[in-house]
């Protein structure tokens, strides 16, 4: 039976969250928190309601990532630390649970080196996995959001974790994370989304986290096919579009996104053209029709599924 | 010249071609000129002479002196980024 993260009551993970911390899986990596603050405590326990708890006791488990969030300048700020390093030493309350969503990002970013990372969001039906790398800004999240309220996996709104060795990518639910007007446009969408509160005052504005399904979590350890790449652009007022992209310029333009491309060589170099070799490449514009848009990827899969049963 | 085997690593597909430098850690485009040119170093020492014109003729292009300065400006920009090297005869 696999425990869930909502199934410890408030008082459970606060005293797991002073003393040896709270370890929840996502994806294959196991995070532990640090953490005498209740706030932080409460904000967890809703974006990661529905992570497995690893069996064991906490304080025997190996964690892939130590992050702390302690109080400093007499309680009045907080500073969030990857393995005891401060990678945000100086955090109001009002931006705390956003910013440790980021650190989180930072943990896989710069300290995974098992699988080539790309800066992307990715999404699985039927077996099939569609990649949409991009810079923030391009509407990725807000895709990932709808998509995955309509029929599609979460694997994750953030980073593509792709094998070195076999050409599947690997899941990492966590919460989707959702700026501005996307706040408001995905909660007209789905009002069934579990949706937190809106954090105002950030780096990045207003912003709001849309907490995995439980299905996408449930489902973490099962790796998928990559089979499109899709690189989305949103521009107000534009129509839907989707135009083929080369195979090598669409290389080109994962390896700009990823995070350790350099760092890995060789690898990761043979890595990309694998997952290249084995997908349609093509780039996506949007001005925000979000049911043309999921109309859209809902052809792709529907065209490879006609595909697939005629063989 | 010839292609710098132990250190690129090189993909194609159709006419373009993805070249990695595994000593500058840097990805090169390459379109199908610059494609069929490097393929072309790949041989064993084309004479440089007529490797204008075997480039050419594996396009389907008319080799003119255009071209050719356009195929010797690829062979010094590969050489420049370290994609090629030169072989000492002995």
């Amino acid at each position: 039976m696999i425990r869930q993260l909502r199934d410890l009551s408030e008082f459970e993970s606060r005293a797991l969250c002073r003393r040896d911390g709270l370890v929840w899986r996502v994806g294959p990596f196991l995070v532990r928190l640090i953490s005498p603050l209740p706030d932080v405590v409460h904000g967890v326990r809703f974006l990661y309601q529905f992570a497995e708890l690893p069996p064991g006791q906490t304080r025997d488990l190996i964690a892939d990532f130590h992050v702390s969030v302690l109080p400093t300048c007499a309680g009045l700020r907080r500073s969030i630390a990857i393995d005891g390093h401060p990678v945000y030493p100086n955090v109001t309350r009002s931006v705390t649970i956003p910013t440790l969503e980021w650190t989180l990002n930072l943990c896989v970013f710069q300290h995974c080196r098992e699988y080539l990372t790309i800066h992307a969001a990715v999404i699985e039906r039927d077996g099939q996995v569609l990649l949409l790398p991009a810079l923030s800004g391009s509407g990725k999240s807000t895709l990932c959001a709808a998509l995955m309220h309509r029929g599609w996996r979460l694997f994750s709104d953030e980073v593509a974790l792709i094998d070195l060795q076999d050409n599947v990518v690997h899941p990492v639910p966590r919460a989707v994370s959702l700026k501005e007007s996307s706040i408001e446009l995905i909660r007209h969408h789905f009002p069934s989304a579990v949706m937190g509160p809106v954090w105002p005052g950030t780096t990045k504005g207003r912003v709001a986290h849309v907490v995995a399904p439980p299905d996408s979590v449930r489902q973490q350890a099962i790796p998928g096919r990559p089979r499109w790449i899709v690189f989305p652009a949103f521009q107000r007022g534009s129509s839907v579009s989707l135009t083929p992209v080369s195979k090598a310029k669409a290389m080109m333009r994962t390896a700009d996104e990823s995070f350790n491309f350099s760092v890995l060589g060789k690898p990761a170099f043979l890595a990309l053209a694998r997952l290249i070799d084995g997908c349609d490449c093509f780039e996506f514009r949007y001005g925000g029709d979000l049911d043309e848009a999921i109309r859209t990827f809902d052809r792709l899969a529907h065209a490879e599924a006609s595909v697939a049963a005629s063989h | 010249m010839q292609t710098a085997e132990n250190r690129t690593c090189i993909r194609s597909f159709g006419q373009e071609t993805v070249v990695f430098h595994e000593g500058s850690g840097d990805l090169h485009l390459l379109n199908d000129v610059a494609t069929a040119v490097l393929s072309k170093l790949r041989d064993p020492s084309p004479p440089a002479a007529t490797l204008a014109a075997d480039v050419a003729e594996s396009l389907g292009y008319e080799s003119d002196p255009e071209f050719e300065q356009q195929v010797a400006r690829l062979v010094r920009d590969f050489d420049r980024l370290g994609l090629i090297q030169t072989i000492e005869h002995t």
